[in-house]
């Protein structure tokens, strides 16, 4: 029985030892190596051009996620940017990311810095990461020219952020080879080496890239351009004045290259097209040269030869919402003030879902009841939640008057109803702001207009909810907007796709000037400002008229909404700059973490200091360049002096 | 698929109720006898139990006893302090039993991890619940989570939010940084269950045992830091076929009935906000809606919304059972059903499950078995919203037509509806379905030639099947146009209706090979060794997609299942992840002379989540047990009847990271960024995620000092264990130098956050009297957690952004202190602060608030805990309560209870809580004014949540004879009360435990059930 018993239990365990090791037939290192399904990982990423390119694509992207808004340029002279936008936009009154309205006393570790930081880095990474897969054995390239195209595209992104990066930061580690080791011992290079490192990269693009790039991509005169930008910062950064020859030479070439546009064109400019959008004819009798550059689209096509470097926009409703979660797309809301029924309180209005200001007629009656809106009143509908960036009383109204500007009310930059609109139609009889002025402003017709001087400022505030946009950045009427949103509630018209400029080679012009005035020219840097002048029908200046705060409030004037000011500014002498953050800057923003002063004056009257902040008077700055982001000065334990912090922040 | 389980499941009980009607067609008798002890002593009330029926009766003061039962029953024999007997009745009508003095008691063994140990000899800190009989199973509890609550001393069970939940875990404290990475492991019948705690039926629990030391967890190695959850179910008894079947039907209500302002009182606080104080006759605020409700007569229609989106919830359980066996086969069958439809309009959830078990002793040598568990679970439709802050002047429903309107006011400016995902007029249909199989197997052989030796071999294998479908119709997207009559909307947006769809399926299995070495050698030496190896897999794969935008279509009419029609239709990155694990266990529990215990364990872990150079890890632990009272010096001592001192070490880890966790990624395609450009959309590839191979478990070193006692004749009797235990190498994302790679968090170890606490588990024999007795289980819970280390290092700084405080609990709270209402502008510890705002304090007085002003006011878990169950017994009659005491007080237990103060909300429209806000002319220093704005910076209220409740309640009735006229053997009614009452001093408007403004979120339940056993 036993033996009989022993032979059973011998097979049982035959069979299930057999069982058992048919389940883990699989070695264990096997089984316990992980090999992913759904996802890449670096080993297996790269065999074909088109996954290089796709690497280039992932760092233009980043640029767009930042600069699609501009948000970086805020804050300065020409703009302001408020609370809920401060995630990404850069307000210097608070720097602090705790929380602190500080204007002077300023910690290092300002989320926008940081941002920025970030952003440029990853394109490093990105365009690191390309040039090193370009080299990989398991790359197959159709020719070498491809390869050589790539590598320079993959060398333009490189330097245009080593270029930002000094222009804002100083020096910055420079880091040329992708690594995914871990390393706490970076060391800054100086201002001086990387703005070499970006002229060096920039000159390899130049060589490399294609004068007729594809649209969204740059080419030859995207590189030309941030050349001369770099000679101008190397230049001031080193004192030596024979570098602005450079600079000249390189704004030239984009000229050259890029020719701007002197006559009307595109889809606003046709008087013959009969057509209409949401009820607003496509020809813009009073449209000029220069708002023709900025309608939907006008930039991408193939008679502007202004563009030098465009970020495009989906062309439609359908393709942006297909897309949505690909496409990094602007919000031009951020731009939209929040226009609702001025005589509530802000309190009131603060709500949550749903709140839209034309619902039911309820929050509309500035521009009318709902069958309204698709005549043609202005197409600004506030935001679900109004946050924004809102232009500074200077650059839309006072960089355009004698003072600045020797004649008023010729340039078409600051042209009311096309370039800018600063007044508002009121529609509904019932309002009181109705028959509260009489119609003396412009498009006088028995519509009342009302603009920021006309508000009861007890009761509203101007800052977030009532200010002059740019046909640069939101439509001046109904025209501008997608018939697809315009009348959806869920999306209420703030989807907008459009095309913005990254460089346009109007700039150009201006950078020829500053090189041609620094060398001492100034009649070559008259010349340069006039070609511009002279096409947006303002009068001339003289050689002696023209010096270098007269360029930056012609760039002001040209450039606003699409320029990078602070790069512009920092990579200037800070007395230059700092006189206008002074004098033009505003800052009144007030609270300590994102809700505002319900009391803040802050239209016009620019400047004004919230007393309930003790009565804090705007001290001086104390620092020239953004601060290294806190966080990698901490973390840089391997060589704590490598990272030192830039003076002011400490 | 579960159509025809459940056909099966039909089929199985006919057959089964036939042939069992057969078989139980026996012979009754009267049986009688006396109960003594082994001095010939009568044992006044012991229980007799005939076995797997609810049939019984006690002894009365002479011991003496009657039963009438069937001629071929069981007998089950138990009185506290002595040994539970067994007797076979055959036929015979009078039998006197003598129960031997429990010694045999300690003979009782434990359930443990891959096997089981002696109590005498255990030398960990396990808990365990008998949940089959017992007061708990007669609650009407849904998931088992519910019967741990409040009787597993160590352990805090958080109310599940709602129907369908359950109800979130925590042994011995808190150990992770990261919130999610403490809930426990959960082992069914011997085998790591990767299904929910909703999957399973509470009627089908036996037993639960929650594992809390080293040494009681090691076994588990890498998966153990946060404690086991032994869930063992129910078997075939030997002897007759029991036929089982037991219902209860719950009703709840909330405990907490929140009351907000009426009319009046909405108007007033509507104008208030502007600080147009008392002021009736402003409403200028009005909606068209609001005026007409407002100006009803004299009388202002108001509208309830706590009342419009609650209503007496109710739950049925239904169970039936069938079970039986004989010495080599037993089995049983189940089949549950429970119907859940929550306290929030809406919240329904069902739940239908399938046991079989089989197993069957082949011959003296050779055990196999076989179980199959199916848990099908589904929700449809969508819960009430529970934002009850709705204009009470808006309307539910369209006058006319009854319709329901989406917004109350009548404008799409104010919140939506309550109600309006929950009814159909919304256009929302939502199903939630879920399948979980687990097919469970077991072989076991005892080796013929080596005495003790045995080999067990196990797998299970499970399928986990998630179906998700929504979708909103266009009648979710009126045009408010279209709704200006009082008939309702009769324009809809087809091209915002929408609607998804996502299945996810996975697939687990584990294999066990266990070899149990099990000895008594002599008289003295008493061995109990095994050595495991095994292997467990997880498998997930998920799809998902949507669609939206049917304006071109022209109609939504097949829902989700023309999501092909939808303008826009998007397919979501699918996903697959694959978790393996191995693990080898060597075991050894040696015991000598019934005096010295120890336990020693090692288990070597791989598991694929590990980076690449850390796949293994070792988990070593020991365990010690002094049993004083076997002691020859303990002889003569009268005090204690049994008294036993253990102490364990070990380290456990814990599995915090997800698969691939350690691989860096790229991400590509549709899953990154593109970008447009004039050659059409363009997608991007670029690192996103740097790997990180050195990255491995978390580790608890742990170490437990326990005593078990039993005094006063076993009268008392109880466990004490205190315990330290410190985790390391916690998983955390942290920040590295972006310039590297462009990725600026990388996966990495770091801190060390400790935890001590004591617990006491102790029974109580009361009373003990024929035909009464009362028995008590006083638990007491304490745990203390610190965060010791965070990186390392010297001098390591706070982490504020995480809000990480060295030295600190992970549960300490950081806020501004306040001190009342500011009652005049400029009199504020703030000058800023605007009369009737809540007066924070500027601690460093530098004009602002800012992180310098926060300081440490409590912590957010309880101080101590101390629940009190009671059991009497009188005749046939069964009285059950526990009383839960959470306790505060040294700023423990304080929760955030600012929804109670605030009158705000950030929503002008909102109406609030019925309370006496602050006004110019009633200056209340408690409440804000309702134009105080800034409620992140002025005002949040913390409260100590410190309560005592009267948890459970339970009377239940056996109705033993009485129904026996009717061919039913036993019959048992009951009625329960859960969360029927409670004391919290100090906590206003919600539930102290949840703590939630949602009404679902804790319940009071009246539960009535009958278990009938035929």
């Amino acid at each position: 029985m036993a033996i009989t018993m022993k032979k059973i239990f011998a097979s049982f365990l035959l069979v299930s030892l057999a069982l058992s090791s048919f389940v883990a037939c699989e070695s264990e290192k096997d089984f316990l190596t992980e090999k992913p399904k759904a996802q890449f990982s670096i080993d297996n990423a790269y065999q074909t051009s088109a996954q290089v390119l796709s690497t280039i694509v992932a760092a233009y992207s980043n640029v767009a996620s930042i600069y699609y808004g501009k948000a970086n340029a805020q804050q300065t002279d020409e703009l302001t940017v408020f609370s809920v936008f401060g995630a990404s936009g850069l307000i210097i009154n608070n720097w602090n990311s705790t929380g602190n309205w500080s204007f002077g006393g300023i910690a290092g570790d300002s989320i926008n810095a940081k941002q920025m930081w970030d952003m440029c880095y990853q394109v490093n990474a990105y365009a690191n990461q390309a040039l090193y897969a370009s080299e990989l054995e398991s790359m197959s390239w159709s020719s070498d020219a491809e390869k050589k195209a790539i590598q320079a595209e993959a060398k333009f992104l490189r330097g245009f952020v080593y270029l930002r990066l000094a222009e804002l930061f100083g020096g910055v580690p420079l880091v040329l080879e992708y690594s995914e080791e871990l390393h706490l011992d970076y060391e800054r290079a100086t201002r001086q080496q990387t703005y070499e490192q970006a002229i060096a990269d920039l000159l390899e693009a130049y060589n490399g890239l294609p004068e007729s790039p594809v649209k969204g991509r740059a080419g030859k005169g995207a590189a030309a351009i941030c050349l001369s930008e770099a000679y101008l910062g190397l230049a001031v950064e080193t004192n030596n004045s024979s570098l602005y020859t450079d600079a000249a030479k390189y704004a030239q070439d984009c000229i050259n290259l890029h020719g701007i546009m002197t006559k009307r064109f595109g889809v606003r400019a046709n008087s013959a097209d009969k057509g209409t959008n949401l009820g607003v004819p496509n020809y813009l009798e009073d449209g000029t040269v220069y708002s023709d550059l900025f309608y939907k689209q006008n930039p991408r096509l193939a008679e502007n030869t202004e563009a030098v470097w465009l970020i495009l926009g989906p062309e439609s409703y359908a393709e942006a919402s297909q897309n949505s979660s690909v496409i990094r797309t602007m919000s031009s809301r951020v731009y939209w003030p929040a226009l609702r029924d001025v005589t509530k309180l802000r309190s009131d209005l603060q709500s949550g879902s749903g709140e839209k200001p034309w619902a039911d007629g309820k929050f509309a009656p500035i521009y009318g009841q709902v069958n309204g809106r698709g005549t043609n009143i202005p197409a600004i509908i506030g935001s679900g939640v109004p946050f924004g960036g809102q232009p500074t009383w200077f650059s839309t109204v006072q960089v355009f008057d004698a003072d600045h500007n020797k004649a008023a009310d010729t340039d078409d930059r600051g042209k009311e109803g096309v370039a800018i609109r600063r007044y508002y139609p009121v529609t509904n009889e019932a309002h009181p702001y109705f028959s509260k002025q009489e119609n003396d402003k412009p498009y006088g017709t028995s519509t009342t207009w009302v603009g920021f001087e006309d508000l009861d400022k007890e009761n509203f505030n101007t800052t977030m909810e009532f200010f002059p946009i740019s046909d640069k950045r939101s439509p001046i009427d109904a025209w501008g907007m997608d018939e697809n949103t315009y009348f959806s509630a869920s999306v209420f018209g703030t989807a907008l796709y459009r095309d913005w400029y990254m460089y346009r080679s109007a700039e150009a012009y201006l950078l020829l000037a500053e090189a041609k005035f620094r060398a001492g020219d100034a009649s070559g840097a008259a010349a340069a400002i006039n070609v511009l002048r002279n096409r947006a029908n303002a009068t001339p200046f003289t050689a002696s008229e023209v010096n270098l705060q007269v360029i930056l409030d012609e760039r002001c004037r040209e450039l606003m909404y699409e320029e990078d000011r602070w790069a512009t500014f920092l990579r200037q002498e800070p007395d230059l700059w700092k006189t206008r953050i002074w004098s033009y800057g505003a800052w009144s923003y007030s609270s300590s973490k994102g809700t505002l002063n319900p009391n803040a004056k802050l239209y016009p009257e620019t400047q004004q200091v919230d007393a309930s902040h003790g009565g804090e008077t705007v001290p001086e700055l104390k620092w020239n360049l953004w601060p290294i982001p806190k966080d990698y000065v901490d973390l840089n334990t391997d060589n704590p002096e490598g990272m030192k912090q830039n003076p002011g922040w400490e | 698929m579960k159509s025809n389980l459940l056909r099966f499941a039909v089929a199985l009980f006919s057959a089964l109720a036939i042939s069992v009607g057969i078989a139980s067609a026996q012979q009754n008798v009267t049986v009688t006898g006396t109960v003594v002890d082994d001095k010939g002593e009568p044992v006044i009330g012991a229980a007799l139990q005939v076995k797997g029926t609810l049939q019984g009766t006690v002894t009365d003061e002479y011991g003496a006893y009657t039963l009438e039962t069937r001629s071929n029953a069981v007998l089950e024999v138990s009185s506290i302090g002595y040994a539970t007997q067994e007797v076979a009745v055959n036929g015979r009508t009078k039998i006197d039993i003598t129960l031997a003095e429990d010694t045999t008691e300690l003979e009782e063994t434990v359930v443990i991890a891959y096997g089981e140990a002696r109590s005498r000899d255990f030398t960990g800190a396990v808990q365990q619940i008998n949940v089959s009989n017992s007061p708990q199973s007669m609650m009407g509890f849904t998931n088992p989570t519910e019967i741990l609550r409040g009787n597993v001393p160590g352990m805090q069970v958080t109310p599940p939010s709602g129907v369908g939940q359950a109800g979130s875990m925590l042994v011995r404290g808190r150990r992770s940084l990261g919130a999610s990475s403490n809930e426990p492991l959960l082992v069914v019948d011997g085998l790591i269950y990767k299904g929910s705690m909703t999957n399973i039926d509470p009627n089908n629990i036996e037993s639960i045992q929650v594992l809390k030391d080293a040494s009681s967890l090691a076994a588990y190695g890498s998966q153990a830091a946060q404690g086991v959850i032994m869930i063992t179910t129910k078997k075939g008894m030997v002897g007759k076929p029991n036929i089982e079947f037991s219902t209860t039907q719950s009703f709840n209500t909330p405990t907490v009935k929140q009351k907000y302002f009426d009319a009046e009182g909405y108007v007033k606080l509507r104008n208030a906000r502007t600080q147009n104080w008392d002021n009736l006759l402003d409403t200028s605020f009005m909606s068209d809606i609001e005026k007409k409700n407002w100006n009803n007569g004299n009388n202002p229609h108001t509208t309830d919304w706590f009342d419009v989106a609650t209503r007496v919830g109710h739950t049925q359980n239904y169970n039936a059972r069938v079970s039986g066996g004989s010495e080599s086969f037993n089995y049983s069958f189940s089949f549950g059903r429970s119907i859940q439809n929550g306290v929030q309009v809406g919240n329904n959830f069902n739940r239908t499950s399938i046991n079989a078990r089989i197993s069957s002793k082949i011959n003296k040598y050779i055990e196999a078995g076989l179980t199959m568990d199916y848990s099908g679970t589904g929700s449809q439709g969508a819960s009430a919203s529970s934002d009850y802050r709705v204009s009470p002047l808006g309307s539910v429903y369209f006058d006319n037509t009854g319709k329901m309107r989406k917004f109350p006011s009548g404008d799409d400016t104010t919140t939506t509806n309550p109600l309006w995902s929950s009814d159909e007029d919304s256009g929302i249909e939502r199903s939630m379905e879920s399948d979980r199989t687990t097919y469970n197997g077991f072989l076991t052989l005892k080796a013929p030639w080596v005495e003790g030796l045995s080999y067990k071999f196990n797998v299970s294998y499970g399928k986990n099947k998630t179906e998700n479908l929504f979708f909103a119709h266009e009648q979710n997207f009126p045009s408010m146009s279209s709704g200006q009559n009082e008939d309702g909307y009769t324009e809809y947006d087809l091209a915002s209706a929408n609607g998804s769809v996502s299945y996810r399926n996975s697939v687990n299995w584990v294999i066990d090979n266990i070899i149990t070495y099990q000895r008594t050698f002599g008289r003295k030496h008493s061995l109990n060794s095994s050595l495991v190896y095994t292997r467990d897999s997880d498998l997930n794969k998920g799809f998902s997609m949507g669609g939206s935008n049917f304006a071109d279509f022209g109609n939504t009419l097949l829902g989700v299942y023309g999501l092909n029609n939808a303008g826009t239709r998007t397919v979501d990155a699918g996903s697959y992840t694959l978790h393996n694990d191995i693990g080898y266990l060597v075991r050894a529990m040696y015991s000598y002379d019934s005096r010295y215990s120890v336990n020693l364990s090692f288990r070597r872990d791989g598991s694929s989540v590990f980076g690449a150079k850390r796949k293994w890890g070792n988990f070593p632990a020991v365990g010690l047990a002094w049993t004083l009272t076997n002691e020859k010096f303990m002889k003569n001592n009268k005090t204690f009847d049994d008294l036993k001192l253990k102490a364990s070490w070990g380290i456990n880890g814990s599995q915090t990271l997800a698969p691939y966790g350690t691989l860096s990624t790229v991400t590509l395609g549709r899953a990154g960024y593109g970008m447009v450009t004039g050659d059409g959309l363009l997608y991007s590839q670029y690192v996103s995620a740097i790997g990180n191979p050195e990255l491995g478990w978390q580790k608890t070193e742990s170490y437990n000092f326990g005593a078990e006692f039993a005094i006063l004749k076993r009268r008392i009797s109880g466990e004490i264990n205190g315990y330290f235990s410190k985790t390391t190498d916690q998983i955390f994302s942290r920040t590295i130098p972006i310039m590297g790679a462009g990725v600026n968090r990388q996966q990495a170890t770091m801190g060390q956050i400790n935890n001590w606490g004591i617990e006491a588990n102790i029974n109580t024999l009361n009373i003990q009297k024929k035909d009464f007795t009362w028995s008590s289980n006083i638990t007491f819970n304490l745990n203390r957690n610190k965060l010791a280390k965070l990186w390392g290092g010297e001098d390591e700084a706070d982490d504020w952004t995480n809000e990480f405080f060295i030295g600190k609990s992970l549960d300490t709270i950081w806020w501004y202190d306040q001190d009342g209402v500011v009652q005049e502008k400029g009199k504020g510890s703030l000058p800023t602060t605007e009369a009737g705002w809540g007066n924070v304090i500027d601690q460093d007085g530098n004009g602002v608030l800012d992180n310098n002003d926060k300081i440490h006011l409590g912590n957010s878990r309880e101080n101590f805990r101390i629940t009190w169950g009671n059991t009497f017994s009188y005749k046939n009659l069964q009285l059950y309560f526990l009383i839960n005491w959470t306790a505060g007080g040294h700023g423990y237990a304080l929760g955030n209870n600012t929804f109670a103060y605030y009158t705000h909300y950030g929503f002008a429209y909102a109406n609030a809580l019925d309370i006496p806000y602050w006004t110019p002319t009633n200056k209340s220093n408690t409440y804000v004014s309702p134009a105080c704005t800034d409620q992140e910076k002025t005002w949040r209220v913390y409260n100590s949540y410190a309560n005592v409740r009267l948890q459970n309640l339970n009377l239940s009735y056996n109705l033993g004879k009485l129904v026996k006229n009717w061919g039913i053997s036993g019959a048992r009614i009951y009625v329960s009360g859960s969360n029927l009452f409670y004391i919290a001093p100090k906590w206003k408007v919600s539930d102290p435990e949840s703590r939630g403004r949602t009404a679902g979120n804790m319940m009071r339940t009246y539960t009535i059930g009958l278990t009938i056993s035929l």
